[in-house]
């Protein structure tokens, strides 16, 4: 009987560890599902930038981004120069469900054109970073990253959702 | 006589009520177990909603500043000290004047008098005319209430012919052609970053003079403010000569001339950012000698706050 009682109290723990544990994964069963500002961060961490790069919020990106649905958008983090003298970037996008995945990437591809059209007279030298941004793609997720060596943005932004 | 053990008879009746408690301690445990998974869950839903709307709000923080690794340390700097977003808690260039200078005691000819300091409500109305400076201000959420109309590489006579801005009606029009389509009550002008090296002082002047008399034409009680051109660093000033801070100091004579005789005002926002020397200190601008950052756009946006005509 005390076999029995022991028996049926670990059964009973591994069943709470059950519980517990189901607790702490997602429950949309679409895997995981980072905050945008800490993908930033990685991607900040582990890419170098010249430049002194600024967080936009509001108003002041959807200005940058002029043809971006922000409620389309679940949430983003976007930092830019804070000068202007370079077009060094990290911007990562979260899309709501159902939201319209061809309108962002045109909207980032549009941010890109922009930058291009400005930058090619007036720093050409500053070209090579956006001829070879970095446009991300995962799940829900869009990311640009603008940098002299935007090589290792994909390992990085990859490793977000392992 | 022997003592005999006493036999216990499994009469069935008896295993299950020992097993009662058991499974009562069984489904308490379920129903524990149960009970954290989800609370569990909501904390982590309230969590995440927690930080999807202080990413996607246009709060009333302070953007973070990252400082690029080659400079400084490549850890986030929270800019509530070094460019704070309510200019009325600023601690940097500060006045402390009560004087307001209205339009009765402005001198043309000569650069506005420290006044007392406005609130940010100030630039509720104001238009900015520029280049890539004046495009900058943007980014910053002291001045997000300003109208810019601004883009890289413009100057006093591409003003006039670059399509780069936007018109209400979404097409690409040159500046001056956007202006029909503000109302301000105060206008910023800041050119001479781009023409100043190539185009001669008289050619500076009137191309210059031009844009002021569309501005008045536009905007006929407006106050127009022409901003003098900011120095540069002696490291570009060294590597381009075209642009010496000599000469930047020579040609902004020439435009407050030019203010006394259009009767327009002239802020001399440069004198916030020289040195010693008469250049743009080296740490402003170490990426090209000539566009700053986060701190030095403070220090525009206070001497601004500090030198209106009321």
């Amino acid at each position: 009987m005390k076999k029995t009682i022991t028996l049926l109290m670990v059964t009973c723990l591994l069943v709470m560890a059950v519980f517990a544990g189901c607790g702490s994964n997602s429950n949309d069963g679409t895997g995981k599902q980072p905050a945008t500002a800490d993908i930033a961060q990685k991607l900040l961490d582990g890419i170098a930038f010249d430049d002194e790069l600024i967080q936009l919020e509001g108003d002041r990106m959807t200005t940058q981004y002029d043809e971006i649905n922000a409620d389309d958008l679940e949430e983003y983090t976007v930092y830019v120069s804070s000068s202007g003298a370079t077009p060094e970037e990290v911007a990562v996008f979260k899309l709501k469900e159902g939201g319209d995945e061809q309108a962002l990437e045109d909207a980032i591809d549009s941010r890109v054109q922009d930058q291009k059209d400005g930058f090619v007279d007036y720093v050409p030298e500053e070209m090579p970073k956006l001829e070879n941004c970095a446009i991300l793609h995962q799940g829900n997720y869009y990311a640009l990253v603008v940098a002299g060596d935007s090589s290792g943005a994909q390992d990085i932004f990859d490793g977000c959702f392992a | 006589m022997a003592y005999k053990k006493p036999v216990y008879i499994n009469r069935g009746r008896k295993n299950f009520s020992d097993a009662v408690p058991i499974l009562l301690f069984l489904l308490l445990a379920i129903i524990l177990a149960a009970g954290i998974a989800l609370v569990w869950q909501h904390q982590q839903e309230k969590g995440k909603q927690l930080l999807a709307q202080s990413n996607s709000s246009s709060s009333s923080s302070l953007p973070a500043v990252i400082e690029s690794k080659e400079s400084s340390s490549s850890s986030i700097t929270s800019d509530s000290e070094s460019a704070s977003s309510n200019s009325q808690q600023s601690t940097e260039s500060s006045s402390n004047l009560e004087t307001v200078v209205t339009a009765d005691q402005v001198v043309f000819g000569e650069p506005i008098p420290e006044s007392s300091r406005v609130k940010s409500e100030y630039f509720d109305d104001a238009l900015f005319i520029g280049d890539s400076i004046s495009q900058g201000i943007e980014l910053y959420q002291m001045m997000d209430n300003a109208t810019v109309l601004a883009d890289r590489g413009l100057n006093p006579q591409t003003i006039f012919t670059k399509a780069v801005v936007k018109d209400a009606s979404g097409n690409e029009v040159t500046v001056v052609d956007a202006l029909k389509d503000y109302q301000p009550q105060k206008v910023y002008v800041m050119l001479g970053a781009n023409g100043l090296g190539w185009l001669n002082k008289d050619q500076f002047i009137s191309d210059y003079s031009r844009l002021v008399d569309v501005i008045k034409q536009t905007y006929p009680n407006a106050k127009i403010y022409i901003q003098s051109v900011l120095p540069v660093t002696q490291k570009y000033e060294d590597e381009k000569p075209e642009m010496a801070n000599s000469k930047i100091d020579d040609y902004n004579a020439a435009i407050l001339s030019m203010t006394k005789d259009k009767q327009v005002y002239y802020v001399n926002v440069a004198e916030a950012f020289k040195d010693d020397t008469g250049a743009l200190p080296d740490d402003a601008s170490p990426k090209d000698g000539m566009h700053f950052g986060a701190e030095y756009y403070q220090k525009w946006f206070d001497y601004l706050k500090t030198h209106t005509v009321q």
